[in-house]
């Protein structure tokens, strides 16, 4: 098995990088395992994002997550993004690569968002078919993650878990499993979350994403904007016990707090993990 | 075509268009009306972007007013939807689209200030090439010299100002009210560009620019100094065009050739 295909290490608990929090991280190291980079916000041609990401990587792990892969869409593949990818993960080298398991824009057009689609035969056919030519293309492990979505189609003939279950079976990809979307689409779905979690694979899961919604009480928006949740607090425990020790993230998009602010919610997620997982604690000396 | 490829195109265009031509493909919960749900990703894509641009542009934002923003955004979107995987280009046609838009007619410095704007984001994140340094020129002999010929840093981007925009653009960037638009009696040049890691703008002289302008074109140092003899003394031009090529080099706009 080559290194790409082998089982990426639990890296600990840590935050995605936001350019809010750059000073902070640079002038103090803060205790943070590891941090998540949105690819394409360093996927320029040069001046001081690279520089930043350059001395973030020197001192913490880097794992690279990206928006715009676009997996799920029947538009050819972007060969010119994936290259562009693989140069900053040359230049990065992140434990791995992640994106979403979604589409986001056909015939030429980006919508910028992460569109679902319906979780078919057909449909699952020709994402693993995708999912296997970008992982021979990529030299890093490929995790992808359950996107938050608000409508679903009739065209569906399995759940989402079944689809996702049979796709890492077809291709060998990891999961970035977030624990909000999965709550935030069982509640929109009417399906019950911890179905979903007890029906991926238990050695699949690489990365968790833990963050906050907003509640519209007939559905729930995934907007990354607040602190987590109970419900989902409740969720990452269950994910825990299933998944085993898993390497995790706040993944905070908007209203971003500053750094200190966020440290405490950072602390619970370890020591949610220390509480399920005790052989993660550090030894005392 | 396949289903998939059918129903992502009808998704997208139902999203696009703002219409309801997918909700046939679409659920209802017991919660909520499937026309409800798929507003959620119709809602998003206009608001999405209308952020980076505001993004991009934050005192073009500021000088227009969110409402009038809002209203240019939409149309820019309407025109240029996005093309690019990454977000960070889709605003790159907004300042030709301001300078020739009906609604801004009248008003060119908003399309100026969105061109500062873009030049400053351009030198911003430009490639890291190695610029030109002084020290590196000044083993050349008179010979060499007179030959030698310049090309501009990634970073840069000129620009041909009508207004005194870069002066609002200044005042908006210091939270200050700006001073009135004025008509500029002759178009200046402005040169935006990264220099000792920062996004920067410049005014430049007329003589400057002229010879920066031929520069580009290929126009060798000697060149450069007759040039500069139709604005000067014939003794003091080559003393003027080492001035500029000092301060060029000094402001990192160069590179090796």
């Amino acid at each position: 098995m080559s290194e790409k295909n082998s089982k990426p290490p639990f890296i600990g608990f840590g935050l995605g990088l936001r350019s809010e929090h750059y000073t902070d991280i640079l002038n103090g190291n803060p205790p943070i395992d590891w941090f998540e980079v949105v690819s394409e916000n360093f996927m320029v041609p040069g001046g001081k994002p690279l520089q930043i990401l350059d001395q973030i990587k020197e001192r913490y792990p880097v794992v690279m997550h990206g928006v715009s892969m676009s997996i799920a869409s029947t538009q050819p593949l972007n060969m010119d993004y994936l290259t562009r990818l693989k140069t900053l993960a040359k230049h990065v080298q992140p434990k791995w690569i992640s994106d979403h398991l979604c589409w986001t824009g056909v015939h030429g057009i980006n919508l910028h968002d992460l569109l679902p689609f319906p979780y078919t035969t057909e449909a699952l056919d020709h994402i693993a078919d995708r999912v296997n030519k970008v992982q021979d293309f990529l030299d890093h492990p490929l995790a992808l993650e359950n996107v938050s979505s608000y409508v679903s189609f009739n065209q569906s003939d399995m759940t989402e878990w079944e689809f996702i279950s049979e796709l890492t079976k077809r291709t060998g990809c990891w999961l970035l499993l977030d624990v909000n979307n999965v709550f935030v689409s069982a509640y929109n779905h009417e399906f019950d979350a911890l179905e979903f979690i007890n029906g991926i694979p238990e050695d699949r899961v690489i990365q968790f994403h833990m963050a906050g919604h907003s509640d519209h009480e007939t559905f729930i928006v995934d907007t990354h904007d607040a602190p987590v949740r109970d419900e989902v607090w409740d969720l990452y425990r269950a994910c825990l016990k299933r998944f085993g020790p898993v390497s995790t993230i706040i993944e905070r998009d908007d209203n971003i707090p500053p750094l200190n602010d966020l440290m405490p919610e950072l602390e619970k997620i370890r020591s949610i993990g220390y509480e399920i997982h005790p052989e993660l604690k550090p030894k005392a000396a | 075509m396949s289903n998939l490829e059918e129903l992502q195109q009808r998704f997208q265009q139902a999203i696009l268009n703002q219409d309801g031509s997918i909700l046939d493909d679409i659920k209802d919960t017991s919660k909520e009306q499937r026309t409800v749900l798929l507003n959620v990703y119709q809602n998003a894509y206009g608001a999405r972007l209308i952020e980076f641009l505001e993004n991009d542009y934050p005192h073009t934002f500021s000088y227009l007013g969110d409402e009038n923003f809002q209203k240019i955004a939409a149309d820019y979107y309407k025109h240029h939807p996005s093309d690019d995987p990454n977000a960070r280009w889709f605003g790159r046609h907004f300042p030709a689209f301001l300078k020739n838009h009906a609604d801004y007619e009248h008003n060119p410095e908003c399309a100026e200030l969105a061109a500062l704007e873009h030049g400053l984001g351009t030198a911003f994140d430009a490639e890291d090439i190695e610029p030109l340094s002084l020290s590196s020129l000044t083993t050349l002999s008179p010979e060499a010299w007179a030959s030698l010929t310049f090309k501009a840093h990634p970073s840069v981007t000129i620009l041909k100002m009508k207004t005194n925009a870069p002066t609002i653009w200044t005042a908006l960037n210091n939270e200050e009210t700006p001073e009135p638009v004025e008509t500029l009696e002759q178009p200046q040049q402005v040169i935006c560009w990264r220099g000792e890691n920062m996004a920067r703008f410049r005014p430049m002289d007329y003589d400057e620019a002229m010879i920066w302008n031929e520069a580009m074109k290929g126009a060798n140092f000697s060149v450069l100094c007759e040039l500069l003899g139709t604005y000067w003394p014939e003794d003091e031009a080559p003393l003027k065009a080492a001035g500029y090529l000092q301060a060029w080099l000094a402001s990192e706009f160069l590179i090796a050739r």
